[in-house]
């Protein structure tokens, strides 16, 4: 099973949701895939579970799916815990583990040996945790945790290996933009302030 | 830190509108760390390290929520690589609150971290004000907020001397 034939066919069944992309191709397949405001293509090992646990307990009422990877989950394991506590029932954590940091040409990660995440998962208190080891399986786990109003994990063991897709030609700054404006019309909500300049401000010095 | 002085840093909270907070407990900081989780107006989420706790406030930020990391010195040097990337790769606001511990006054021995809290904020382009009066820390605060905001970028709050212990 490869991560790009697992996010081709989920792709087809997202609509608002938020998407927090884990560093490495998975941001450029899943760019590919699915062009649209609401990924955020986050570009720190280790933070996809984090950012998307914060962006969970924000907007509790909007689903949210992180693209994680063995490597960046290996590195903020604590995360897990963390998540398992909070237990924001919008939340999905899908780990693509290819048991190697493929960025960094392939050298093995933990899961390659004894790690097994969807067993540490299910040790810091995770009830809903699914391994999945072909395409179905993936697929079903996900409409099951898309249909649900709670917390799952899922571990999808791929191969290593990256689809030939163009790269995603947005840097952080470009996403961070799109993506909050995205979430400011879509939430009604203000979030980048506007600072007042001498012209509208009328006690400026 | 005494009670006071710590209802005066959860009161900045307040006044600075944070609605959401994340971190480690720090022993100077334990009092301030009791009451914001007990805040209902605040969303403490309790982190296994600082890291991961920038992660959450930057996450939160994006969903509306205006997010304080509440970090030991220490802290702040797990969550070095994290914080300044979200600093200077995604320009992101995070009010910063530290105990300046291993500042001159600490009666516990604890200078690695003047040697590097004040070098790690500046090598991170990290700004900051140090608050050494509790007359101050509310103030402080609330301004360190509102230019983290305008600024688009994480600002630090050092607590030491007379506002710290």
């Amino acid at each position: 099973m490869k991560r790009y034939d697992c996010l081709r066919a989920v792709a087809p069944r997202f609509g608002d949701e938020l998407v927090v992309t884990n560093l490495g191709a998975v941001r450029h397949e899943w760019q590919a895939l699915r062009p649209h405001p609401g990924n955020y293509h986050l570009q720190n090992l280790g933070l996809t579970s984090s950012m998307a646990l914060g962006l969970a307990l924000a907007l509790p009422h909007r689903k949210i799916v992180a693209f994680d990877g063995d490597g960046s989950l290996l590195l903020n394991l604590g995360s897990l815990a963390t998540i398992a506590n909070q237990h924001p029932t919008n939340l999905i954590h899908i780990v693509f583990d290819n048991e190697c940091y493929e960025s960094s040409r392939g050298a093995p990660t933990a899961t390659a040996g004894q790690a097994d995440l969807a067993a540490v998962a299910r040790g810091c208190g995770f009830t809903h945790v699914v391994t999945a080891k072909t395409l179905a399986e993936f697929e079903e786990g996900f409409r099951r945790a898309l249909k649900s109003n709670d917390l799952y994990f899922i571990l999808a063991k791929v191969e290593a290996g990256a689809a030939d897709v163009p790269a995603a030609a947005l840097d952080s700054q470009e996403n961070k933009y799109r993506f909050v404006r995205y979430i400011e019309q879509s939430e009604n909500l203000k979030i980048l302030t506007s600072t007042l300049s001498r012209a509208s401000d009328p006690h400026a010095k | 830190m005494k009670s006071e002085k710590a209802q005066l840093v959860v009161n900045g909270l307040k006044e600075a509108g944070i609605d959401f907070a994340a971190g480690v407990p720090d022993a100077q900081f334990i009092e301030v760390y009791k009451m914001v989780e007990k805040d209902p107006g605040i969303r403490y989420v309790g982190t296994a390290n600082e890291a991961e706790a920038a992660g959450v406030g930057f996450g939160a930020w994006f969903g509306g929520k205006k997010p304080a990391l509440l970090l030991a010195t220490s802290g702040l040097l797990v969550a070095t690589y994290h914080l300044a990337r979200i600093n200077l790769l995604h320009e992101v606001p995070m009010l910063v609150v530290i105990p300046y511990r291993g500042d001159i006054g600490d009666p516990r021995w604890l200078g690695l971290y003047k040697k590097t809290t004040e070098p790690g904020l500046n090598a991170m382009d990290i700004p900051y004000r140090i608050v050494s009066r509790s007359a101050d820390i509310v103030r402080s605060i609330k301004e360190c907020n509102e230019s983290a905001r305008a600024w688009l970028k994480p600002v630090a709050v050092l607590l030491n001397e007379e506002a710290l212990w």
